[in-house]
């Protein structure tokens, strides 16, 4: 009895200690961007002035708008690269399966500077320019090896008897798509696109090695800023991408719950068939 | 194994059926010499059958028999490696499943999460691009087969599995296929909702007239469903029949187990008269069972639970002592021990039990030799 108590406090203590370690950092960026002393080593009342800083900030500004651009442009590639890789992994021989799950998941554990040396070399091999173009290949190898391993866990789940059922009844393998598999894939591509969004968002590394010196992105931006010194403004910068995060998954789960409400209320009013 | 010719000749595969309530509809499904193989291995192997037009038809058998590959075969999900499948006599072993005119009912039912019951239910008709007044009125009118009228809009995941159930049937029976397929449609469903099902289900099946193929594992609930049986066991079907054939005079060993025919006393056939032969049977000596065979070959003499008649110790017919009585509620499953070391055991209506039978009790049982069945040792 005791030792079970004993156990339990334990794993009570690790865990309030990941939450401490996890999050305080957090909390003092989200503390410090509001922190009107400046050399941030002693609280010196409550301000907005860092957010209007930056807000004033054209560097900033272009920044951020570098990192939104690329960030979308990565989102749709690699979605679109997870959902066709996955249907065309299907009609793959087992073998061939495998091989394409190792390759997908070698993308995810290779270290990012090694994809980003790669990718820099084979650029400066055929005299392609860094900028823009290469980042967004450069963070879509990466992303869509995790919207792939998402989407893929998905389809697991759905493909076989809802494909099949839907063939049952008549469906072509395109109608049987379209009615079935992507509807039921749709979660899971909402996922695949917020976490590549989020992941090329925030990198730094390949962004650093294939961006050239034209673009910037805002990680890049806050790395050479915090260089020199840890700025306010740093601290508003991270607090203001992490809101726009949150938003944004807050939506996107608003919206699921909403129609999952939807679903139940109109199954109770019932009688009219709407069709 | 089971097709090898032995001395002792079998019941047909294929006995004089008396009348089914189907009647004698024209073949609407044919299956010639059906064979599917995984990596060389047979899994369904020389599967003839023809079934008629509304016909309740059932696959029984062990899990891992074939019965399931079997329907999927008919279903188009899954290829026949040789043979033919006639559908109302077309060949349409090489057709797609969406293009054949056979709908299945799933085990796991595979209704499709993100639509209501009544766009599950449109979903074949939507592909055959009815138009929305009829599948509308067709969709209401298959609510109300099923009796699912008002839960029309509801999700799936909103309902129980018994409902589920009715939702999967409708989905496929408003196509109006030639051939209903089920896989284990009920597996899922708790004992008493299994009634009510099946029930539901032959209702249903007589009030559309559609031919049923039947799975499942469960012979009780083949043979309370179905005009006609399939055994089928290690991918071939061993006996067709109609369920009381098939239970009354199983085609061989296996079938006589899958049944519940327990008690197999080891028996010779001595002669042979017309219908029947004279066999020595052990415990019951000397008698005459409806069969034929060749003379001096070894057999099995089935003795069903229900044949044999309990008696007073003193009665005529071997005697053996009680070693075990189960209450059952309508009956009692009583288990005796005989002289010679052979066990036996017999189901008798719980009224017609003494009520002070106990265990260690000396009976006698006594059977009627036209209700015994001799199969190949």
């Amino acid at each position: 009895m005791s030792s079970v108590r004993k156990r339990h406090s334990f794993s009570t203590a690790v865990l309030a200690a990941v939450l401490v370690l996890f999050y305080a950092p957090i909390l003092v960026v989200a503390v410090n961007a509001l922190n009107q002393d400046d050399t941030l080593n002693s609280w010196g009342g409550g301000t907005l002035r860092w957010f209007r800083q930056i807000l004033a900030d054209g560097r900033v500004r272009g920044d951020f708008g570098t990192s939104a651009l690329i960030a979308a442009a990565t989102t749709i590639l690699s979605v679109a690269i997870a959902l066709t890789t996955v249907l065309a992994a299907r009609r793959l021989p087992h073998g061939g399966r495998t091989a394409f799950n190792m390759i997908t998941y070698a993308r995810l554990m290779l270290p990012e500077v090694v994809t980003a040396v790669g990718l820099f070399l084979l650029f400066r091999r055929f005299g392609i320019e860094m900028g823009l173009v290469p980042v967004i290949i450069g963070h879509t190898l990466f992303c869509s090896a995790y919207a792939t391993v998402v989407v893929q866990a998905r389809y697991a789940a759905v493909s076989g008897r809802f494909s099949e059922a839907a063939a049952d009844l008549g469906a072509g393998p395109w109608r049987t798509f379209r009615r079935v598999t992507l509807p039921l894939l749709a979660p899971a591509l909402v996922v695949a696109g917020l976490l590549s969004f989020t992941f090329s968002f925030d990198d730094v590394v390949s962004s650093v090695f294939l961006s050239g010196s034209s673009v910037e992105t805002l990680p890049m931006l806050m790395m050479g800023m915090i260089r020199q010194r840890v700025t306010p403004e740093v601290n508003a910068i991270a607090v203001a991408v992490m809101t726009i995060t949150f938003a944004v998954v807050a939506l996107v789960v608003a919206a699921t719950s909403v129609r999952a409400a939807g679903g139940v209320r109109s199954s109770r009013d019932g009688a009219t068939d709407d069709e | 194994m089971t097709n090898d010719t032995s001395a002792l000749a079998k019941a047909p595969a294929n006995p004089p059926e008396p009348a089914t309530r189907a009647g004698g509809g024209a073949p609407v499904l044919k299956l010639r010499s059906l064979r599917r193989e995984y990596h060389g291995a047979a899994v369904v192997e020389g599967v003839d059958l023809e079934l008629r037009d509304g016909e309740f038809f059932s696959f029984i058998g062990p899990s891992g028999c074939g019965k399931t590959t079997t329907l999927r075969m008919i279903a188009g999900l899954e290829d026949a490696s040789s043979g033919q499948i006639l559908l109302s006599g077309k060949d349409v072993t090489k057709v797609p499943a969406h293009r054949r005119n056979v709908h299945t009912v799933f085990q796991s039912y595979a209704l499709f999460p993100h639509l209501t019951v009544a766009e599950n239910i449109a979903f074949g008709l939507r592909e055959r691009k009815r138009p929305d007044q009829e599948i509308r009125a067709r969709v209401s009118r298959m609510l109300e087969l099923v009796e699912l009228t008002g839960r029309q809009n509801a999700r799936p995941r909103e309902l129980s599995g018994g409902m589920q159930q009715r939702v999967a049937l409708a989905r496929s029976l408003v196509l109006d296929p030639a051939v209903l397929l089920l896989d284990e449609p009920l597996g899922a469903l708790d004992l008493r909702l299994r009634r009510q099902m099946q029930l539901l289900l032959k209702t249903v099946q007589q009030e559309v007239g559609i031919t049923f193929v039947y799975v499942t594992h469960d012979q009780e609930e083949a043979f309370s469903m179905s005009d006609r049986v399939g055994v089928m066991n290690a991918g071939e079907l061993v006996q067709v029949g109609a369920p009381r054939d098939v239970y009354e005079r199983p085609a061989t060993r296996f079938v006589a187990d899958f049944v519940g025919a327990v008690n197999q006393l080891p028996a010779r056939v001595l002669g042979r008269s017309g219908d029947t032969v004279e066999a020595d049977v052990a415990l019951l000596g000397r008698v005459r069972v409806p069969a034929t065979g060749e003379i001096g070959a070894e057999a099995l003499c089935v003795v069903r639970p229900e044949v044999p008649a309990l008696g007073p110790a003193d009665g005529a017919g071997p005697g053996c002592l009680v070693t075990d009585v189960s209450f059952e509620g309508p009956q009692t499953s009583v288990g005796l021990l005989a002289a010679d070391g052979i066990a036996l055991t017999i189901v008798v209506p719980s009224h017609s039990l003494p009520r002070d039978l106990a265990t260690g009790d000396a009976v006698t049982v006594s059977v009627r030799e036209d209700n015994l069945w001799l199969i190949p040792a």
